[in-house]
Protein backbone atom coordinates (compact mmCIF):
# COMPACT_ATOMS: atom_id res chain seq x y z
CA UNK A 1 0.00 0.00 0.00
CA UNK A 2 2.58 2.36 1.30
CA UNK A 3 4.71 1.10 -2.14
CA UNK A 4 1.73 2.28 -4.48
CA UNK A 5 1.60 5.67 -2.95
CA UNK A 6 5.49 6.49 -2.60
CA UNK A 7 5.35 5.65 -6.78
CA UNK A 8 2.08 7.45 -7.07
CA UNK A 9 3.68 10.50 -6.05
CA UNK A 10 6.72 9.93 -7.99
CA UNK A 11 4.43 10.20 -10.64
CA UNK A 12 2.65 13.04 -10.26
CA UNK A 13 5.91 15.13 -9.25
CA UNK A 14 7.89 13.91 -12.61
CA UNK A 15 4.31 14.61 -14.27
CA UNK A 16 4.33 18.03 -12.81
CA UNK A 17 8.15 18.78 -13.77
CA UNK A 18 7.62 17.26 -17.41
CA UNK A 19 4.29 19.60 -17.88
CA UNK A 20 6.17 22.37 -16.66
CA UNK A 21 8.57 21.90 -18.96
CA UNK A 22 6.68 21.58 -21.54
CA UNK A 23 4.53 24.98 -20.40
CA UNK A 24 7.51 26.96 -19.94
CA UNK A 25 9.03 25.98 -23.63
CA UNK A 26 5.63 27.48 -24.77
CA UNK A 27 6.28 30.75 -23.60
CA UNK A 28 9.77 30.66 -24.31
CA UNK A 29 8.65 30.29 -27.68
CA UNK A 30 5.58 32.66 -27.80
CA UNK A 31 7.87 35.81 -26.17
CA UNK A 32 10.80 34.87 -28.33
CA UNK A 33 8.10 34.93 -31.28
CA UNK A 34 5.94 38.63 -30.33
CA UNK A 35 9.57 39.45 -30.08
CA UNK A 36 10.85 38.82 -33.81
CA UNK A 37 7.01 40.01 -34.79
CA UNK A 38 7.73 43.75 -33.47
CA UNK A 39 11.11 43.18 -34.88
CA UNK A 40 9.69 42.77 -38.11
CA UNK A 41 6.76 44.72 -37.99
CA UNK A 42 9.33 48.07 -37.48
CA UNK A 43 11.81 46.67 -40.05
CA UNK A 44 9.42 46.34 -42.89
CA UNK A 45 7.90 50.10 -41.24
CA UNK A 46 10.92 51.75 -41.46
CA UNK A 47 11.83 50.05 -44.95
CA UNK A 48 8.56 52.17 -45.83
CA UNK A 49 9.44 55.34 -44.03
CA UNK A 50 13.05 54.73 -45.79
CA UNK A 51 13.68 56.37 -49.53
CA UNK A 52 16.31 58.67 -50.86
CA UNK A 53 16.53 59.30 -54.58
CA UNK A 54 19.45 60.79 -56.86
CA UNK A 55 18.43 63.72 -58.02
CA UNK A 56 21.62 64.85 -60.14
CA UNK A 57 20.95 66.15 -63.81
CA UNK A 58 21.84 62.98 -65.39
CA UNK A 59 23.40 64.31 -68.47
CA UNK A 60 25.79 66.60 -66.24
CA UNK A 61 26.81 64.68 -63.08
CA UNK A 62 29.86 67.38 -61.92
CA UNK A 63 33.38 65.51 -62.20
CA UNK A 64 36.74 67.03 -61.49
CA UNK A 65 38.68 65.87 -64.52
CA UNK A 66 42.16 66.16 -62.36
CA UNK A 67 41.16 64.61 -59.61
CA UNK A 68 38.79 61.94 -60.69
CA UNK A 69 35.82 63.34 -58.33
CA UNK A 70 32.36 62.52 -58.01
CA UNK A 71 29.47 64.70 -56.89
CA UNK A 72 26.63 63.21 -56.37
CA UNK A 73 22.72 64.45 -54.67
CA UNK A 74 21.12 62.47 -52.87
CA UNK A 75 17.51 63.56 -51.60
CA UNK A 76 15.87 61.87 -48.71
CA UNK A 77 12.58 61.61 -50.02
CA UNK A 78 10.50 59.34 -47.32
CA UNK A 79 9.01 60.02 -44.16
CA UNK A 80 12.13 59.11 -41.98
CA UNK A 81 15.05 60.17 -41.16
CA UNK A 82 18.43 58.61 -43.39
CA UNK A 83 21.74 57.45 -42.05
CA UNK A 84 24.73 59.67 -43.78
CA UNK A 85 27.13 57.48 -42.34
CA UNK A 86 25.74 54.56 -43.77
CA UNK A 87 25.86 55.73 -47.68
CA UNK A 88 27.53 53.97 -50.32
CA UNK A 89 27.93 54.87 -53.77
CA UNK A 90 29.21 53.81 -57.03
CA UNK A 91 30.12 55.35 -60.43
CA UNK A 92 31.41 52.85 -63.37
CA UNK A 93 31.67 49.61 -61.07
CA UNK A 94 34.22 51.86 -58.62
CA UNK A 95 32.01 51.49 -55.07
CA UNK A 96 33.16 53.64 -52.03
CA UNK A 97 31.93 54.30 -48.62
CA UNK A 98 32.69 55.18 -45.51
CA UNK A 99 36.04 57.11 -45.19
CA UNK A 100 36.26 57.29 -49.08
CA UNK A 101 33.52 59.33 -49.82
CA UNK A 102 32.82 63.27 -47.96
CA UNK A 103 29.53 63.88 -47.26
CA UNK A 104 27.58 67.38 -46.82
CA UNK A 105 23.86 68.17 -45.96
CA UNK A 106 23.36 71.19 -48.00
CA UNK A 107 21.93 73.95 -46.00
CA UNK A 108 23.75 72.43 -42.80
CA UNK A 109 23.03 70.44 -39.99
CA UNK A 110 23.31 66.72 -38.50
CA UNK A 111 20.02 65.08 -39.21
CA UNK A 112 19.54 63.89 -42.64
CA UNK A 113 15.20 64.81 -42.20
CA UNK A 114 12.51 64.25 -45.28
CA UNK A 115 13.05 66.95 -48.44
CA UNK A 116 16.73 67.00 -47.13
CA UNK A 117 19.41 66.87 -49.81
CA UNK A 118 23.14 65.44 -49.40
CA UNK A 119 26.44 65.97 -51.60
CA UNK A 120 28.27 63.25 -51.95
CA UNK A 121 32.18 63.20 -53.14
CA UNK A 122 34.10 60.08 -54.51
CA UNK A 123 36.78 59.20 -56.80
CA UNK A 124 35.83 57.39 -59.78
CA UNK A 125 39.31 57.81 -62.03
CA UNK A 126 39.03 58.16 -65.93
CA UNK A 127 35.19 58.79 -66.63
CA UNK A 128 35.39 60.71 -69.45
CA UNK A 129 32.12 62.96 -70.79
CA UNK A 130 29.69 61.88 -73.72
CA UNK A 131 30.29 58.09 -72.85
CA UNK A 132 26.92 56.61 -70.72
CA UNK A 133 27.95 55.36 -67.05
CA UNK A 134 25.64 54.01 -63.88
CA UNK A 135 25.74 55.23 -60.53
CA UNK A 136 24.13 53.88 -57.47
CA UNK A 137 23.61 55.23 -54.04
CA UNK A 138 22.20 53.68 -51.06
CA UNK A 139 21.83 54.20 -47.39
CA UNK A 140 19.95 53.09 -44.28
CA UNK A 141 17.16 54.56 -42.94
CA UNK A 142 17.46 56.19 -38.53
CA UNK A 143 14.49 55.20 -35.84
CA UNK A 144 13.45 58.08 -33.80
CA UNK A 145 15.45 56.54 -31.21
CA UNK A 146 18.74 57.18 -33.79
CA UNK A 147 18.02 53.20 -34.11
CA UNK A 148 19.84 51.89 -37.64
CA UNK A 149 16.72 50.14 -39.41
CA UNK A 150 15.35 49.68 -43.25
CA UNK A 151 17.13 50.49 -46.35
CA UNK A 152 16.56 52.17 -49.50
CA UNK A 153 19.28 52.80 -53.26
CA UNK A 154 18.19 54.38 -56.20
CA UNK A 155 19.94 53.88 -59.54
CA UNK A 156 21.06 56.36 -62.08
CA UNK A 157 22.55 56.46 -65.66
CA UNK A 158 24.59 59.32 -66.36
CA UNK A 159 27.00 61.39 -68.31
CA UNK A 160 29.77 63.07 -66.57
CA UNK A 161 30.58 67.22 -67.18
CA UNK A 162 34.31 67.77 -66.74
CA UNK A 163 36.01 70.35 -65.19
CA UNK B 1 -6.93 10.35 -15.98
CA UNK B 2 -5.25 10.25 -12.43
CA UNK B 3 -4.95 13.02 -9.95
CA UNK B 4 -0.93 13.54 -11.19
CA UNK B 5 -2.09 13.30 -15.28
CA UNK B 6 -5.11 15.97 -14.93
CA UNK B 7 -2.23 18.12 -12.41
CA UNK B 8 -0.27 17.83 -15.52
CA UNK B 9 -2.27 18.63 -18.10
CA UNK B 10 -4.12 21.38 -16.23
CA UNK B 11 -0.04 23.28 -15.94
CA UNK B 12 0.29 22.58 -19.64
CA UNK B 13 -3.13 24.68 -20.39
CA UNK B 14 -1.84 27.14 -18.16
CA UNK B 15 2.07 27.42 -19.71
CA UNK B 16 -0.40 27.81 -23.21
CA UNK B 17 -2.17 29.74 -21.94
CA UNK B 18 0.34 32.37 -20.22
CA UNK B 19 2.24 31.75 -23.63
CA UNK B 20 -0.70 33.24 -25.60
CA UNK B 21 -1.29 36.01 -23.86
CA UNK B 22 2.36 37.00 -23.76
CA UNK B 23 2.12 36.65 -27.76
CA UNK B 24 -1.15 38.52 -28.58
CA UNK B 25 -0.14 41.95 -27.40
CA UNK B 26 3.16 41.73 -29.53
CA UNK B 27 1.16 40.45 -32.52
CA UNK B 28 -1.08 43.06 -32.36
CA UNK B 29 1.37 45.31 -31.86
CA UNK B 30 3.39 44.43 -34.90
CA UNK B 31 -0.11 44.32 -36.85
CA UNK B 32 -0.57 48.10 -36.05
CA UNK B 33 2.98 48.63 -37.17
CA UNK B 34 2.24 46.77 -40.41
CA UNK B 35 -1.19 48.54 -41.07
CA UNK B 36 0.29 52.02 -40.20
CA UNK B 37 3.47 51.63 -42.42
CA UNK B 38 0.70 50.96 -45.49
CA UNK B 39 -1.05 53.51 -45.11
CA UNK B 40 1.96 55.69 -45.13
CA UNK B 41 3.10 54.00 -48.08
CA UNK B 42 -0.30 54.73 -49.60
CA UNK B 43 -0.28 58.42 -48.95
CA UNK B 44 3.38 58.57 -50.42
CA UNK B 45 2.10 57.03 -53.52
CA UNK B 46 -0.90 59.07 -53.68
CA UNK B 47 1.53 62.43 -53.29
CA UNK B 48 3.98 61.21 -55.87
CA UNK B 49 1.20 60.68 -57.86
CA UNK B 50 -0.37 64.07 -57.56
CA UNK B 51 2.85 65.84 -57.66
CA UNK B 52 4.16 67.75 -60.83
CA UNK B 53 6.26 70.37 -61.91
CA UNK B 54 7.02 72.16 -65.14
CA UNK B 55 9.26 75.52 -65.94
CA UNK B 56 7.23 77.87 -67.55
CA UNK B 57 9.98 80.39 -67.89
CA UNK B 58 13.69 80.68 -68.31
CA UNK B 59 15.54 83.96 -68.62
CA UNK B 60 18.89 85.01 -67.71
CA UNK B 61 19.90 88.92 -67.31
CA UNK B 62 23.95 88.20 -68.89
CA UNK B 63 24.24 91.94 -67.05
CA UNK B 64 23.51 91.12 -63.94
CA UNK B 65 23.67 87.47 -64.12
CA UNK B 66 20.70 86.82 -62.11
CA UNK B 67 18.77 83.99 -63.78
CA UNK B 68 14.72 84.45 -62.85
CA UNK B 69 12.81 81.06 -63.36
CA UNK B 70 8.63 80.40 -63.03
CA UNK B 71 8.10 77.04 -62.12
CA UNK B 72 4.66 76.12 -62.19
CA UNK B 73 2.73 73.64 -59.58
CA UNK B 74 0.86 71.95 -62.45
CA UNK B 75 -0.09 68.92 -59.79
CA UNK B 76 -2.74 68.53 -57.00
CA UNK B 77 -0.54 69.04 -54.11
CA UNK B 78 0.43 71.72 -52.28
CA UNK B 79 5.20 71.94 -52.45
CA UNK B 80 7.34 72.94 -49.03
CA UNK B 81 9.05 75.12 -51.24
CA UNK B 82 12.53 74.92 -49.25
CA UNK B 83 12.71 71.11 -50.77
CA UNK B 84 13.07 72.53 -54.76
CA UNK B 85 16.61 72.44 -55.42
CA UNK B 86 18.46 74.11 -58.75
CA UNK B 87 20.76 72.46 -60.72
CA UNK B 88 22.91 74.97 -62.99
CA UNK B 89 25.01 72.61 -64.95
CA UNK B 90 24.88 69.82 -62.91
CA UNK B 91 25.57 71.46 -59.51
CA UNK B 92 23.26 72.67 -57.39
CA UNK B 93 23.18 76.47 -57.00
CA UNK B 94 21.55 78.74 -53.92
CA UNK B 95 18.67 79.94 -54.66
CA UNK B 96 15.65 82.49 -53.09
CA UNK B 97 12.08 82.37 -53.27
CA UNK B 98 9.26 84.59 -52.02
CA UNK B 99 6.85 82.23 -50.48
CA UNK B 100 6.80 78.99 -48.34
CA UNK B 101 4.34 76.79 -49.70
CA UNK B 102 3.51 76.69 -53.74
CA UNK B 103 -0.49 75.90 -54.32
CA UNK B 104 -1.58 73.73 -56.84
CA UNK B 105 -1.75 76.12 -60.19
CA UNK B 106 0.33 78.39 -58.68
CA UNK B 107 3.46 79.49 -60.31
CA UNK B 108 6.81 80.04 -58.42
CA UNK B 109 9.16 82.94 -59.07
CA UNK B 110 12.85 81.63 -57.97
CA UNK B 111 15.76 83.58 -57.94
CA UNK B 112 19.33 82.40 -59.12
CA UNK B 113 22.58 84.75 -58.31
CA UNK B 114 25.79 84.98 -60.05
CA UNK B 115 25.01 82.13 -63.02
CA UNK B 116 27.32 82.47 -65.94
CA UNK B 117 27.06 80.53 -68.79
CA UNK B 118 24.31 78.08 -68.11
CA UNK B 119 24.14 75.31 -70.41
CA UNK B 120 21.65 73.04 -68.81
CA UNK B 121 19.36 74.15 -65.92
CA UNK B 122 17.34 71.52 -63.72
CA UNK B 123 14.88 72.33 -61.24
CA UNK B 124 13.87 68.93 -58.75
CA UNK B 125 10.84 69.64 -56.50
CA UNK B 126 9.16 67.50 -53.80
CA UNK B 127 9.37 63.77 -54.04
CA UNK B 128 12.59 64.05 -56.75
CA UNK B 129 9.85 65.39 -59.37
CA UNK B 130 12.24 67.28 -62.02
CA UNK B 131 11.81 69.73 -64.89
CA UNK B 132 14.60 71.15 -66.89
CA UNK B 133 14.61 73.98 -69.35
CA UNK B 134 17.12 75.80 -72.09
CA UNK B 135 18.40 78.94 -71.38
Amino acid sequence: MAGTAVSEMIFFIAALLIAATVASVFITIADDLSSDLEDEAERMRQEVRSHLVMINDPGNVPYENSTGNVTFYLMNVGIGDLSMDDIVVSANGTTSGGSSIAVRLIGGGAIWSPGGVVEVNFTSSGLVEEVDYHGFASTAGVTSGGKISGHSQDIIIFRIRGR
Amino acid sequence: MSTGGAVAFGVILLGFVIGISVALPSIQSAGDDLKGAREELSKELLEIRNTDLSISSCDLNATTSVMNLTLSNSGTTVWDVGKVNVLVNGTIVPSSVPSTYCYPNQELLIRVDNVTSPSSVMVVGPWGVGSACEV
